[in-house]
C-alpha cells in the first residue's frame, strides 16, 4: 500500500495507510467512497460488526460492512476518505 | 446527531492574494513582511518556505537565505476583500461560520446535509466556487469536532479534504506529529518531545490527571483533544472574540524599564478602547516579551475583577511586565492582550457614590475614545509627554512612545493577520 499522506502514518502497534480507489467493488458503503478517493485505512486493528472494510475477496478488493469473517482477508478498516477537490 | 465540523483552509492565502494582483509573481517565492531591515516576516509562499523562510524572522535574515525573493508589504484592504469573498460563500451554505483568521474558518453543517447534500459533494462545490469567486484553492478538512476537522485541513493540503468518520477520531490522530496538533504552541513541542511524546497518540500513554497536574487547564485540553474529545462548538459573528490584543515591535530594542512601561501603557490605553468598543470586560491580562535574541517570555495574569479601564489593565500589565522582565537583554517586541472577556453590564445607575464615579469615568473614557478615534496621533501630548522622561508616576497618564515605533495589532483588532511578530 502506498502512503499519499505526506507523513509517516506509522505508531505503535497500528498504522494509517492511504490507499487509492482505482475501481468501487462497493457491495454496502453507501456510496461515501468513489473512484479517485484515497481511503485512509487503518490496519492492526480487529473490526467491530458494520465498521466499513476494505476486504479481499478472491483476486479482488471490495468495500463493505464487516459482518464477521476471516481476519486474513482484511486489508484495513476505513476511517475516513481523502478527497482531490 | 454526530456533528459535521468543516475546517476551511486556504492555500498559501497572502502570497496567492498577491500573486491575483501580479501574475508574474507564480512560482516565484514571496514574501510578505514589515519594512526592512527590521520588520518581521508575517507570511511566506511555499516556494519561500522551502527556502528556509519562516514566519517571525526579520527581513534582513530573510533575505540572506532568500536573495531571488520577493518582499511585500502586506495589502490588508486586498486581503479583507477575498477574505469577505470566501466567508460569503461559506455563509450559503451554514449560519454557522466562524472565522478565525482571514484565510481559515469553521463552518456547522450539521443537519445542513438535507438541503445540500453530503458533506464531500458541498466541500467539492465549495471549493469551485472559491476558486471561480477569488481564483484561489482551498483545503478542507471534516469531522465531528473543530480540533479533529483542523487537523485534517492541516493534512490534507493544496486542494485536497480529508473526511474522518464519526468514532474515528482518536485513531485519525494517534500518528500525527505532535507540531500539526492546533493546540500545541511551538514553545511546547521541545517539552512534550522531552516527555516521550512525538505524535498526538503518545499523549494518551499518560493519563488526563498527570497532564492536568502538569499543564493545568490546558493539559487537560490537550489530553482529551487527543482523544478526539473537543466540545468547542462553531461561533458565528462576534461571539469568536476571546482575546483582544496589541503588539509592538520595538524600534530600536530597547532595554530601559521606564521607556518600556511608557510603551505598556499606550497599549493598555488601546486594549481598554478595544474592549470598551466592544463593550467587554477582560477577565485576565497577557503579556509576551520576545527579547532581541530571540527568546521569548510570556505570562498570564488574573483581574482582580473584570475591567475595561485603562488605568486597571496598565496595573495589571505592568505589575506581569515586572514579574516577566527578567533578563537584561534588549526587548524586541511586546505583546499584551486581553482575555477571558464578559460582556459589560448594562444596569443603569440608581444611586450616587461609587456608581456615579463609575458612569463619570465611562463618560471621561467615551470622550477620550472619541478624541483618539479623530487625532489618532494627536491627543497624547496633552496628558504628559514628561512622563516618558521622568520615569512613571503613581497615578495618570504615560507619555507616548516614539513615533516611530510600528505598532501591530491582532484579531480583535480586524486584523488577524497582523498578530505575528511573535510567531
Amino acid at each position: 500500500m502506498k502512503d499519499l499522506s505526506g507523513f509517516d502514518t506509522k505508531t505503535g502497534d497500528t498504522a494509517l495507510v492511504y490507499r487509492r480507489v482505482d475501481m468501487i467493488l462497493s457491495s454496502n458503503a453507501s456510496g461515501e467512497v468513489m473512484e479517485g478517493d484515497c481511503l485512509l485505512l487503518e490496519t492492526g486493528r480487529k473490526p467491530e460488526e458494520g465498521e466499513l472494510a476494505l476486504i479481499r475477496c478472491g483476486k479482488v478488493e471490495m468495500l463493505c460492512r464487516w459482518e464477521g469473517g476471516a481476519v486474513d482477508d482484511l486489508l484495513g478498516l476505513v476511517i475516513g476518505v481523502r478527497r482531490k477537490i | 446527531m454526530a456533528r459535521q465540523i468543516l475546517h476551511i483552509n486556504t492555500d498559501d492565502f497572502y502570497a496567492s492574494a498577491l500573486r491575483l494582483r501580479d501574475p508574474g509573481l507564480k512560482g516565484r517565492p514571496v514574501i510578505i513582511a514589515g519594512p526592512a531591515p527590521r520588520g518581521i516576516v508575517f507570511s511566506a509562499s511555499y516556494e519561500a518556505r522551502g527556502e528556509g523562510i519562516e514566519r517571525g524572522m526579520t527581513v534582513s535574515a530573510a533575505k540572506r537565505l532568500c536573495s531571488s525573493g520577493r518582499f511585500f508589504p502586506p495589502d490588508w484592504g486586498l486581503f479583507r476583500k477575498i477574505s469577505a469573498t470566501i466567508f460569503g460563500i461559506l455563509e450559503q451554505y451554514s449560519p454557522s461560520v466562524e472565522a478565525v483568521s482571514l484565510d481559515e474558518g469553521y463552518l456547522d453543517y450539521t443537519g445542513c446535509g438535507r438541503v445540500f447534500g453530503h458533506v464531500l459533494d458541498t466541500g467539492s462545490r465549495i471549493r469551485r466556487d472559491v476558486l471561480a469567486e477569488t481564483g484561489l484553492d482551498i483545503s478542507l478538512g471534516i469531522a465531528s469536532s473543530k480540533l479533529v476537522s483542523h487537523v485534517a485541513s492541516r493534512s490534507a493540503k493544496c486542494a485536497h479534504m480529508i473526511d474522518v468518520y464519526p468514532g474515528c477520531e482518536q485513531r485519525f490522530l494517534a500518528p500525527v506529529d505532535i507540531g500539526r496538533f492546533p493546540i500545541v504552541d511551538r514553545k511546547h513541542i521541545p517539552l512534550l518531545r522531552e516527555l516521550g511524546i512525538s505524535r498526538i497518540g503518545d499523549i494518551l500513554c499518560f493519563s488526563e490527571e498527570i497532564f492536568s497536574f502538569c499543564f493545568g487547564r490546558w493539559g487537560s485540553r490537550l489530553y482529551r483533544g487527543a482523544a478526539g474529545i473537543d466540545p468547542d462548538r462553531v461561533r458565528k459573528g462576534k461571539e469568536r472574540v476571546e482575546e483582544f490584543r496589541i503588539e509592538q515591535l520595538l524600534q530600536p530594542d530597547l532595554v530601559d524599564k521606564n521607556t518600556i512601561l511608557a510603551f505598556i501603557y499606550r497599549m493598555s490605553e488601546r486594549l481598554g478602547e478595544k474592549l470598551r468598543g466592544e463593550r467587554l470586560l477582560a477577565g485576565s491580562i497577557g503579556m509576551e516579551i520576545r527579547y532581541a535574541d530571540s527568546v521569548t517570555s510570556s505570562g498570564k495574569k488574573r483581574l482582580s475583577g473584570p475591567t475595561s479601564d485603562d488605568r486597571s489593565l496598565f496595573d495589571s500589565a505592568g505589575a506581569l511586565f515586572e514579574r516577566l522582565f527578567s533578563r537584561r537583554v534588549r526587548v524586541r517586541a511586546i505583546a499584551v492582550s486581553a482575555a477571558d472577556p464578559d460582556p459589560e453590564p448594562l444596569q443603569i445607575c440608581l444611586f450616587g457614590g461609587s456608581c456615579g464615579t463609575a458612569e463619570k469615568q465611562r463618560r471621561i473614557y467615551s470622550v477620550l475614545d472619541d478624541l483618539r478615534g479623530r487625532f489618532p496621533e494627536g491627543i497624547a501630548p496633552l496628558f504628559g509627554r514628561a512622563v516618558c522622561a521622568g520615569g512613571l508616576p503613581s497615578s495618570g497618564r504615560q507619555g507616548r512612545p516614539d513615533r516611530g515605533a510600528r505598532a501591530e495589532a491582532a484579531p480583535g483588532d480586524g486584523d488577524p493577520g497582523r498578530k505575528d511578530i511573535f510567531k
